[in-house]
Order: C-alpha cells, then sequence, then structure tokens
C-alpha cells in the first residue's frame, strides 16, 4: 500500500515509535481556519495537537473537526476565530500512550475507550512531544505482528513435529494427572500401538500389574510433589528402569522439565527406548554360550553324564510306578518325588542341559504347588501331574542339540567319545565366535586340554631307537623309561622340534658313552645310561636327556674351534664353558674327524637348535668330565 | 566422627559395613539382626546414624524405620536394599528414612552415602 512500508519492518517486538507518527501541532489562539487549511493540504493527517505555549493541551480530530465544521453555519461561526473557541468540543478522555508500549499492548488500550471514540488517532508521547498514530495504522501494524507470530509459530512447530516424528526413542511428557500431554513422538505410537494423548501413563506401561500400576504413580506424584532437587533426586532412581509392553522390553529413562506455563509446575518426560531386540540378541548369544558350554562338559565327562542320563530314563520309565506303589496314598509321596526331580535338577544343570534343567524346575514348582494345595486326593491329581509329565522329551531335546556336534552315537559307548578332528574344530569355531567371556574363555580352554596330546607321544620312538643303536655300536645301554607327567601340548607345534632330537640321543650313544672296556677301567657300570625326562611348569617344560660317558672335552671343542678358524686362541681364552659348549650348535661343528653312517658332520645339533628357536625354546648344557652330558632344553607350553 | 548402628540379618554383612566404615573414620557402636532389636539398640546406644537392612525377619526394615521414628522423629537411617526392591526403599523413605544405598556395597558408594546422610543432619533446623 502507498503508505504503509513501515510494515515491512514490523515484527512481534516492534514499539509504537516504529510507526509512521504524525506530529501536527497548532497554538490554541490559532486561527480554526489554519487548522482547516492544513487538514486539506495533507488528507492523510489524522489530527492536530495542540498546544499552549508550545506545552501541550489536547487534540483535535480529522473526523471530529469536520464533524463540527459540517453543522449548520459553523463554517461562518468557526472559521474566523481561533481555536480555543473549538476546544470544549474536541475534549474527550483520551490517554496518552508512551511510544515505547509494544504494538500489542498498545491496541489493548486503545480498545478500551468508549465507543464513540474508539476511532479517535492515538496520542503518543515521547519524553516532551506528542505525536497522533491514526488507528486503523495500528491496527493494521497488529495484525502484522498477529501474521509474523502465527508464521513463526506455524514454522517451530514443524521444527517441532519434525523431531517428533524422526527421533527413535518414544518422548513424552505428563504432570501430576499423569496424563499424557498431546504432542509426543511417533515412536511412541509404534511402542504403545495406538495414540497416546490423554491416556494415564501407568496405565499404558503396566496393563497388567497393578501392584506395579499403583507404586508407579504413587512415586511419580511424590517426586513431582517434593519442593527441593535434592528430594527429587533421591526419589528419581526408585522409579521402575524398564517395563513390558505389547510383547516389547521397554527401557524408561525420566527427567523432570519445567512446564513454562502459568504456574511455573514441573512436567516428567519420559524417554522410552525399545531393547527388545538388544535383549533376544543378549538371549541368544546366553543360549549359544550355554549350548557349547553343555558339549564341551558333557565331552570331559561323558561317563557322569551318561549315568545320569541312565538313572533319569529309569525313574521315569519304571521309578515313578515303583513310587506310586510304594507310598500310596501318603502324602510324603509328594516330598518323595520333589527331592528326586531336585536332584535330577542338580545333575543334569552340572551339565548345563538347559532344556531339561527348565522343564524339571517347572515341574518342581507345579509339585510344591500342589502340595500347597487343599485337596481331598492328592495322591490321585499327583499320579496325573506326574503321568502327563513327559520327561524323554525334554531330555530328547538336549540329546538332539549334543547329537548334532557329537554325532548320532555319542551316547553308544560308555567311556569315550569318537570324534573327527573337525567336528572338534568346528565346535572350537563355533565357541570362537561368541562374544568374549569368562565362559568363553574357559570352554576354549577345556577344549584345547581335550584336543592336546601328552608331550610323552612326541619321544615315544627314541627308547627303542636308542637301544637298537647301542646295540649296534657295541655299546649296550640299559633299557629306559621316558619319565614323564601329564604335560599335554599341542602336538602339531613340537613335532619338528622333537624329530630333531634323534640328533641328540644319537650324539649321546656315538659320542658321549664310553666303550663297555672303558666304562670297566673308569670303574663304571659296564652297560651304559641315557636318561629322558619331561616335567612341566607354570610357564615352561623341561625337557632333560643326559647320559653318563665321557662329559664335553673342553680341549677338544677348543681344538675343533681353532682347527675350522671359528675363533682366535686369544677369543677362546674369553670363553666361559657354557659359551664353550654352547658352540657345539654351532653349524659345521664337529669335533670327530671321520664323518660314519652315523655321526661327525656337525649339522645335526645345528638342526636342534634352528627347530628350538623356532619355538622360543632355550637350551643349557651340563657337563662333567667322565660324570656324563645333559641337554636341558626349556619349552614354551603351546596348547 | 559417626556412631552407627548396624541392622542386618546377615553376619558377612554387618561385617562388611563395619569394615568399610570404621576404614573411614567412624564407630560402629552397636549391631542388630532384625527389626525388633534394631529399636531397642537405637533406645540404648542413640546412634548418629543408621544402616537397616529392608528385609530382615522377625520384623523387617520398614516396620522398623516406622516404628524408631514414632520415638525419635529425628533418627537418621540409611537403607540397605538390593536393586530389585525398589518399592519397599520408596515406602521406607516416605516412612522417614533418609537415604538408601543399593548393593552391592562398594565403599565410595557407602561412604558418599554416609557423608549426604550426615550433611543433611547438620542442615536441618534443630
Amino acid at each position: 500500500m502507498f503508505k504503509n512500508k513501515f510494515l515491512d519492518e514490523i515484527g512481534i517486538d516492534s514499539t509504537l515509535k516504529d510507526m509512521d507518527l504524525y506530529e501536527v501541532c497548532l497554538e490554541k489562539d490559532k486561527l480554526t481556519k489554519d487548522a482547516y487549511d492544513l487538514f486539506l493540504s495533507d488528507r492523510y493527517v489524522p489530527g492536530i495537537i495542540l498546544t499552549s505555549q508550545r506545552k501541550y493541551i489536547g487534540m483535535v480530530s480529522r473526523k471530529r473537526f469536520f464533524e463540527i465544521l459540517s453543522r449548520p453555519y459553523s463554517l461562518e461561526l468557526y472559521l474566523k476565530r481561533t481555536l480555543d473557541t473549538l476546544f470544549h468540543e474536541f475534549q474527550f478522555s483520551s490517554s496518552i500512550i508512551p511510544e515505547d508500549t509494544f504494538i500489542s499492548d498498545a491496541v489493548k488500550i486503545v480498545l478500551q475507550r468508549d465507543s464513540e471514540n474508539i476511532f479517535e488517532p492515538v496520542i503518543v508521547q515521547s519524553e516532551n512531544t506528542y505525536k497522533l498514530l491514526d488507528i486503523d495504522q495500528l491496527l493494521i501494524a497488529h495484525s502484522e505482528v498477529h501474521s509474523v507470530l502465527s508464521n513463526g509459530l506455524k514454522k517451530s512447530m514443524n521444527y517441532v513435529n519434525n523431531l517428533l516424528n524422526n527421533t527413535g526413542e518414544g518422548l513424552l511428557t505428563f504432570g501430576y494427572d499423569l496424563v499424557i500431554d498431546p504432542l509426543y513422538s511417533a515412536e511412541c505410537k509404534v511402542i504403545f500401538g495406538e495414540e497416546i494423548d490423554d491416556k494415564f501413563i501407568p496405565g499404558l506401561l503396566f496393563p497388567e500389574n497393578n501392584k506395579q500400576k499403583e507404586y508407579f504413580s504413587k512415586i511419580l506424584r511424590s517426586i513431582l510433589n517434593k519442593n527441593t532437587r535434592m528430594e527429587k533426586e533421591l526419589y528419581m532412581p526408585l522409579l521402575p528402569a524398564e517395563a513390558f509392553v505389547n510383547s516389547k522390553n521397554i527401557e524408561i529413562e525420566y527427567k523432570i522439565i519445567s512446564d513454562c506455563g502459568p504456574e511455573n509446575s514441573e512436567k516428567i518426560m519420559l524417554i522410552l527406548t525399545d531393547v527388545s531386540e538388544k535383549k533376544n540378541l543378549e538371549n541368544k548369544i546366553s543360549e549359544e554360550r550355554n549350548i557349547f558350554s553343555m558339549i564341551v562338559k558333557v565331552i570331559t565327562d561323558k561317563e557322569a553324564f551318561l549315568e545320569c542320563k541312565k538313572d533319569y530314563e529309569y525313574f521315569y520309565r519304571h521309578g515313578i510306578k515303583e513310587l506310586m506303589n510304594r507310598y500310596n496314598g501318603d502324602n510324603s509321596l509328594v516330598h518323595e518325588i520333589s527331592r528326586i526331580v531336585h536332584t535330577f535338577k542338580g545333575n543334569f544343570s552340572q551339565f548345563d542341559l538347559a532344556n531339561t534343567v527348565n522343564k524339571l524346575h517347572d515341574l518342581e514348582t507345579g509339585l510344591i504347588d500342589l502340595d500347597e494345595k487343599p485337596s481331598s486326593n492328592k495322591t490321585d491329581s499327583l499320579r496325573d501331574y506326574v503321568f502327563n509329565a513327559d520327561f524323554e522329551s525334554w531330555l530328547n531335546e538336549d540329546l538332539k542339540i549334543l547329537k548334532k556336534y557329537l554325532g548320532n552315537t555319542f551316547t553308544d559307548i560308555e567311556n569315550t567319545i569318537i570324534l573327527e578332528l573337525d567336528k572338534l574344530e568346528n565346535i572350537e569355531k563355533e565357541i570362537l565366535n561368541l562374544p568374549k567371556s569368562m565362559t568363553r574363555v574357559r570352554l576354549l580352554n577345556e577344549l584345547k586340554i581335550l584336543r592336546a596330546k601328552p608331550f610323552k607321544n612326541l619321544l615315544k620312538t627314541y627308547p627303542d631307537y636308542v637301544f637298537r643303536l647301542a646295540e649296534k655300536l657295541e655299546k649296550p645301554v640299559n633299557r629306559f623309561e621316558i619319565e614323564s607327567d601329564d604335560t599335554r601340548v599341542k602336538e602339531n607345534e613340537y613335532m619338528d622340534f622333537c624329530k630333531t632330537l634323534v640328533h641328540v640321543f644319537r650324539n649321546a650313544v656315538v659320542h658321549g658313552l664310553e666303550t663297555p672296556d672303558e666304562r670297566l677301567v673308569k670303574g663304571k657300570e659296564e652297560t651304559g645310561n641315557i636318561k629322558c625326562s619331561i616335567k612341566q611348569d607354570d610357564t615352561y617344560i623341561e625337557l632333560r636327556i643326559s647320559d653318563d660317558g665321557y662329559g664335553l672335552d673342553s680341549d677338544k671343542i677348543k681344538r675343533a674351534l681353532l682347527k675350522k678358524n671359528i675363533y682366535s686362541a686369544e677369543k677362546m681364552k674369553t670363553l666361559n664353558e657354557n659359551e664353550l659348549f654352547d658352540c657345539i650348535f654351532m653349524d659345521s661343528f664337529s669335533t670327530k674327524d671321520n664323518v660314519t653312517q652315523y655321526a661327525g658332520r656337525g649339522y645335526g645339533l645345528a638342526a636342534v637348535k634352528n627347530e628350538l628357536e623356532k619355538i622360543n625354546g632355550k637350551v643349557r648344557i651340563i657337563s662333567r668330565t667322565d660324570k656324563g652330558t645333559e641337554f636341558c632344553f626349556i619349552l614354551p607350553i603351546i596348547i | 566422627m559417626a556412631k552407627i548402628l548396624v541392622v542386618d540379618d546377615s553376619i558377612m554383612i554387618r561385617r562388611l559395613i563395619k569394615m568399610i566404615v570404621e576404614k573411614s573414620g567412624h564407630t560402629v557402636i552397636a549391631e542388630a539382626e532384625n527389626g525388633e532389636e534394631a529399636f531397642f539398640k537405637y533406645k540404648v546406644f542413640r546412634p548418629d546414624l543408621v544402616t537397616m537392612d529392608v528385609s530382615m525377619p522377625r520384623m523387617d526394615g520398614i516396620q522398623a524405620v516406622k516404628k524408631i521414628i514414632a520415638v525419635f522423629p529425628s533418627a537418621n537411617i540409611i537403607m540397605i536394599s538390593a536393586i530389585t526392591q525398589k518399592e519397599l526403599v520408596f515406602e521406607a523413605l516416605e516412612s522417614g528414612a533418609s537415604r538408601y544405598i543399593f548393593k552391592p556395597l562398594i565403599d565410595e558408594k557407602v561412604n558418599f552415602v554416609i557423608e549426604q546422610a550426615l550433611t543433611l543432619q547438620n542442615l536441618q533446623p534443630v
């Protein structure tokens, strides 16, 4: 519009100062004609401020001015007189509004004027000056403020709705009446399966549990009633942290928020999260963990498991009938059966047979109920109850799982389980897929020990070998066994190393032992002795191989080192005994002058050392002249 | 430092609480195994603070709180409870208990709540 350019700048905090104001003043002793001319010269001037000696005394509006002058003879009567002769005609009670009044507040004041004067211009005071504002301008500005406001409101409602519709959490609020406010997130509808405004929150969250519903209402109201923040915070943790709604597990968080309403009261906001999936996953994982725990326990103590299974089968096939006959009509029958069921439950839970244990637990609960119920014929209802229990299929559920992993015949042979290695590896792989936990660590360890073989097995051919070699070389040795504890290891890891030990045993016979004659001269027993022992410590395996022959000859070793130019004579003097002995593991070191089928090339011990280093083992040689030589290998435990 | 009455039917828990509070300088002046004994010992020893198990035989913690508060309205009682017993804790607070601790009992938690309860009492007008 032609004169409303100020509208562009109107906002919700605009005041009268921001509007087009007219500052048109006339002294009261001016002629009415002057006012008449002024009004005619500018058709928008809404009125004229009257002053006396520059001081405000009143206002004459365009409307009122022409109303008076349009009376008969008025023009002639007034035009040539001063304005104050007309003054009494202009006066009406018009409040003066300060220029920093908000537009909407000004409208409120203006509209309270009486109906006769309601369209008179508004007098606006700015310090000592007075200005006029057309009422229609004020109303237009007011409608602009209104539209700015409602647009803004619509926009923020859109923002809020966007947030509420797209958050994955159920957000809702309520006050002391515990009735849900109309604005809540879309997820609430998903959680509860219905629109929830005006619904009673305790009833929604705990539809079937009256006690819980009552408690929830009581504590919520109690919290809203508390005066201090500290008290509220004391009570908040007592609110239930989860609920079960529409077969969903819902996690609940609480926030106290201020209402922002006129009473400044507080509301409670709920943040609901559907955690069913997480819960299901957790359950599934623990179920799987249970299955493998069951498998491992059954494998490791199969004998006890089969014993338990046999007892159980006897119980449901014959035992129940026998008891029924023995206790006919006796009320202690229910106790006897409960006791037996309880024992089976305990036995099977040692093997983690989850299904059987759960079913037996339910049965036990049922038996207790039955016992507590006053009934005239307890024996009959007990008979019905126990005979209807399907003991066989409960156990079969668990057996089915066991057979899936261990093969259909695993229950057939009593003391052993024949299990192909790849089946065992599969079980191990599946356990490895479980999330990390103490159970997983335990299961893997038990499986490993199961898979591990006695270390002794790796060396079992050597005693025979030594005996035969010695015979051939005419250096008889006493038969010996490998002295060993039950050290178990992952066989493959040590295989290569143990194969190289043939050199150590061979050296013992070839280089270590004296001939029988020599031994007799030295006052030793005619037949030589070779020993081998395995001992496990906390962190390592100690393997000792010894003979009771010559012992290492330091001088001979030194000579060989010199001859092969491995060390100079000076360097040799700095070597201690251990370092010197270590030299016999050097590549191509040999003190023998002639190569035979059995020894002398100098590669044997180097190969031992090489394989030993591959598995991070260490070796120490203890040797005393004429007492013998001992190789002490320290090996890490690999299971 | 405060004189404390420890109420719990389990000797293990009583021992644990005693150990924790004495480490931070408080004194356990008496112990009780049930609500009745707690009331009796409260009368005799007038402790600054009571730790009260929620569920006990003969007279449970809630009844004991009610009985003690009825005679000694300024009694300072901390409830000891499992997290599954929120409703009983609420009832105890409404009956006049001042604080609560959910098991398991950990040193920091117990000491924190005891300090809170003692400060709370000092703030109250005599």
